[in-house]
This record gives C-alpha cells, structure tokens and sequence, in this order.
C-alpha cells in the first residue's frame, strides 16, 4: 500500500469520526459504511464490506448517547480494512491477516473511547471560551469555539486512524499472509442477536426467537 | 412568567440556517453544558436584526445547559426561535422554561426511535444483505436512518415554531409510540434471522457451525449481564474464528 492510499484512509477515518456526534449523525461512522468506504479506497469493496460488517454486527449495542464511554468506531473500521491490506502485502488477506487487523480495529475503538472522553473534557474549555466571548459581546466566538472541536475531533480521527495503520505495517513483519479465510459471521452475528436481545424486553427477546426459528427453518428447508 | 406561546411560521431563510446549524448541535458537547453550544449556534440567525443588547442577551441565555435528542432537539429549536422573536411583547412563554419542558420528552422519544430501533434495524438489514453478497447494503442503513432523520429534523423546526410546547405531542402520543415498538420488534426479528443465517455461509460442516453460533449466542447473553464490553468479546470471536481456520474446522 503506497502513501498516498495510507493518506486518504486516515482522512477518511477522520472525516467519518465528526459524524460520530459532532457533525451530521447521518449514520456515515457506522462501521458497514466506513468498511465499505475504505474497501474502495484500497480497491477490495468486498473486504471493506466483509470487515465492516463484522465489526457492525459486535458493536450493534453500542450507542453514542449523553455522556456513557462508546467506542469510535468510525477510524476502527476505516483502520480494519487499511491493515488487513497492510499485513496481506498484496496478497489476499487471509485468516491471521483478518483476525490481526480485526483486533487492530478493536484496540482502535478502545483507544477511540479514550480519546472522546479527553475531547469531551477540552471541550469544557471551548465552552468557557464561547461564554467569554458572548459575554465581551462577540458573537464569533461561539462559531470559533465549533470549528475548534470539529478541528479536534477532525484531528484526533486521522490520527487514531494513522496509528492504527502503522501499528499494523509494524505486524505485517510479523504475521503470516495467505491461508484459508476467518470464520466472521458465524461468531459476530450470535453475538449482535444476543446484545439486542438482552437490551430489550421481554416482545424483544421473544422477536428474536422468532427470528431464529424463522431461520433455522430456512436453512432447513433451503 | 406568561405562559402563552406566540406561534409563528418561521422565514424559510430562517428556517433552514437553523435547520442546517442544527447538524452541530454535538459539536462541543461537553459534560457540564452538553448540548449548549451546538443549540446556541444554531440559535444564532435568529438573533439577526436585534439590537446588540438584546443578541447578548439571547445568545447568553442558550448557553445554558441543554440535552436532548440530537435529531428531535430541532422542535426546541424551532419552539425557542419562535419565542425570542416574539418575546419583546411579554406575552409568549418564558424560553428556559420552554426548553427545559421539551428536552426531557423528546430526549428519550427520539432515543427510543433512532438509536433503539432505526439504527439497528438499519444496521441488521444492510448486514443481512451484505452477507448475500449485495455490496450496496450500506445504503439500506443509510435510507433507513435517514429518511426519517432528515424528514423530522427540517418539520421539528417549523412545527416547533407553530405549536411550541404542544408540538412534541405528535412524539409522545401512543401511535408514536406504537410504531417505535413494531421497528424494534423488526430489528429483533433481524438480529434472530441474521444470526442463523449466518450458519449457512462459508466452509466446513454445518454441525460445527452451529455449535459455534449456539456457543457465542450463550456467551453474549451471559457477558451482556455482566456488562462485558462488546469489544472484548469481538476480540474473543476473532481469536475463536482464527483457532477454526488455522486447525481446519471451519473457514470463512
């Protein structure tokens, strides 16, 4: 993978970070999106979906709401497709290249946390900022204080998502390439139905027996 | 304090500088103020024209605590625009009061809809046909999720502004609350669906497959009330699949 590819997946992870929270919220740092995006940076749309996929299916239950610790998943799911690739060295990525770059994009995720909640706490100050500014009658200094954190966030995404994809050229010397393919849905999608159901009640729980009964039907009868 | 709201349609100008500030509402959030900024901001426009004194005044008093649904906060916005341009007469209802009486409602309607259910079922669907080999399926969540999102973000702003407090009555009513219930139910459904579904792909025997699923499907439940974090078990799914691929009893 050249520069430039590495250039454009940490601006993409940053890009995609704002939408976390802080701009839109149009659903674009979802990691199927974000997977997808960078599968056709790298040229492999089917690894970024497949990647994307995984990691929408373990973070299903989680949710950027008020002031509970979330993972960011936006540069973790730009940073699984860009290390896998990595670590593959031009080959197709295959079980150790998966499952390394998969654990690179949790630890992103983990690290992503870490780094809103120290956002979270700078953003105090740039609140401070804005009420001083309101108060000294100027009125610029609440967009100041906007494009600040969005600079930030901006920011603290393409470097989340620069580290992750040197901390994988770093293990591609060290992890085998090729092989067969890592089992992915198999174990992710068990666990996305069981998060959903165990944050739901009752109607929820019994819909997702439904859903797997309705399943094992089909894959009966089909 | 008067308790009337002064409802006014909003200049569409108006309307859509708040309705596209509105996107930044999380900008700074923080956890003393949250919200307050992001509202402030896109409060701003309609501070336009006012004497000097009065767009402190104004700009000071939404820089007070606010937190709400991000998407549903745009009938606060547009309920609180239209009470600042109407104040100066002192009939219309205070505007904290106003705000304060909305963001609570519409904060937990509006997380019931887009985070409990919009947001999963758009998720499972675009995985479910992601798996199928589709590689649109991230659209599915982003129509999902958007449609709705963008449709009562922009109709939050006007209806807000016409009805003030009595807008957020269409979110809080039990036919809105019925239709969250059938979205979560579908996204449940999808969760069960999905996970089965699941079996049937890649390499190897069916048998083991399933033990897999059953396993991990158990793991979930347990971790989940012990607030295990998904990341970690995401970690422990990964080093599970890789010991399958690399002893040859199942591939991807």
């Amino acid at each position: 993978m050249d520069v430039s590819t590495v250039v454009q997946l940490a601006i993409l992870g940053g890009l995609l970070s704002l939408d976390t929270t802080a701009f839109l919220q149009v659903m674009a740092s979802q990691p199927i999106v974000g997977g997808a995006l960078a599968g056709w940076i790298v040229g492999d749309p089917v690894l970024g979906l497949v990647l994307g996929a995984t990691l929408q299916l373990v973070w299903i239950g989680v949710l950027p709401v008020g002031a509970t610790p979330f993972p960011d998943t936006a540069p973790a799911s730009v940073a699984a497709v860009g290390a896998a690739f990595i670590i593959a060295r031009g080959l197709p990525p295959g079980a150790w290249a998966t499952a390394v770059a998969l654990l690179i994009a949790l630890a992103t995720g983990i690290a992503g946390q870490r780094v809103i909640v120290m956002l979270r706490r700078f953003n105090v100050r740039l609140a401070e900022l804005a009420f001083d500014g309101i108060e000294a009658g100027r009125r610029g200094a609440v967009g100041v204080a906007v494009s600040a954190a969005l600079a930030t966030r901006f920011g603290a995404g393409v470097l989340l998502t620069g580290a992750a994809l040197l901390v994988a050229f770093a293990a591609s010397f060290a992890v085998p390439s090729g092989g067969r393919l890592l089992p992915l849905a198999v174990w992710a999608a068990p666990l996305a139905a069981a998060a959903v159901a165990s944050g739901g009640r009752r109607m929820e729980r019994t819909a997702v027996a439904a859903g797997l009964l309705a399943g094992a039907c089909l894959l009966f009868f089909i | 304090m008067a308790d009337t709201h002064c409802g006014m349609r909003l200049p569409f100008r108006l309307r859509l500088a708040i309705f596209l500030r509105s996107f930044l509402l999380q900008s700074v959030w923080n956890p003393q103020g949250m919200q307050h900024v992001g509202f402030c901001y896109a409060m701003l426009p309609v501070t336009n024209g006012m004497p000097d004194e009065k767009r402190q005044e104004v700009a000071r008093r939404h820089l007070e605590f606010f937190n709400s649904n991000p998407v549903l906060a745009s009938y606060v916005l547009g309920a609180s625009a239209a009470a600042e341009l109407a104040s100066p007469d002192g009939r219309c209802i205070e505007v904290v009061h106003l705000k304060r009486s909305l963001a609570g409602p519409l904060g937990m309607a509006g997380d019931a809809l887009f985070w409990g259910a919009l947001r999963p079922l758009g998720g499972l669907a675009a995985v479910l046909l992601a798996i199928s080999g589709m590689l649109w399926a991230p659209l599915v969540l982003l129509a999902v999720y958007n449609v709705p999102h963008l449709v009562l973000r922009w109709r939050g702003i006007g209806r807000g502004a016409v009805w003030g407090p009595g807008a957020a009555r269409e979110l809080l009513g039990p036919r809105y609350r019925a239709a969250v219930r059938r979205l979560r139910l579908t996204a449940s459904f999808l969760a069960g669906l999905t996970a089965v579904a699941a079996i049937g792909l890649g390499q190897g025997p069916t048998l083991p497959r399933a033990a897999v699923a059953l396993s991990f499907l158990v793991l979930g439940f347990l971790a989940a009330r012990v607030h295990v974090p998904a990341s970690l078990l995401g970690a422990a799914g990964v080093l599970c699949g890789l010991i399958l691929a690399v002893t040859g009893t199942i591939g991807g």
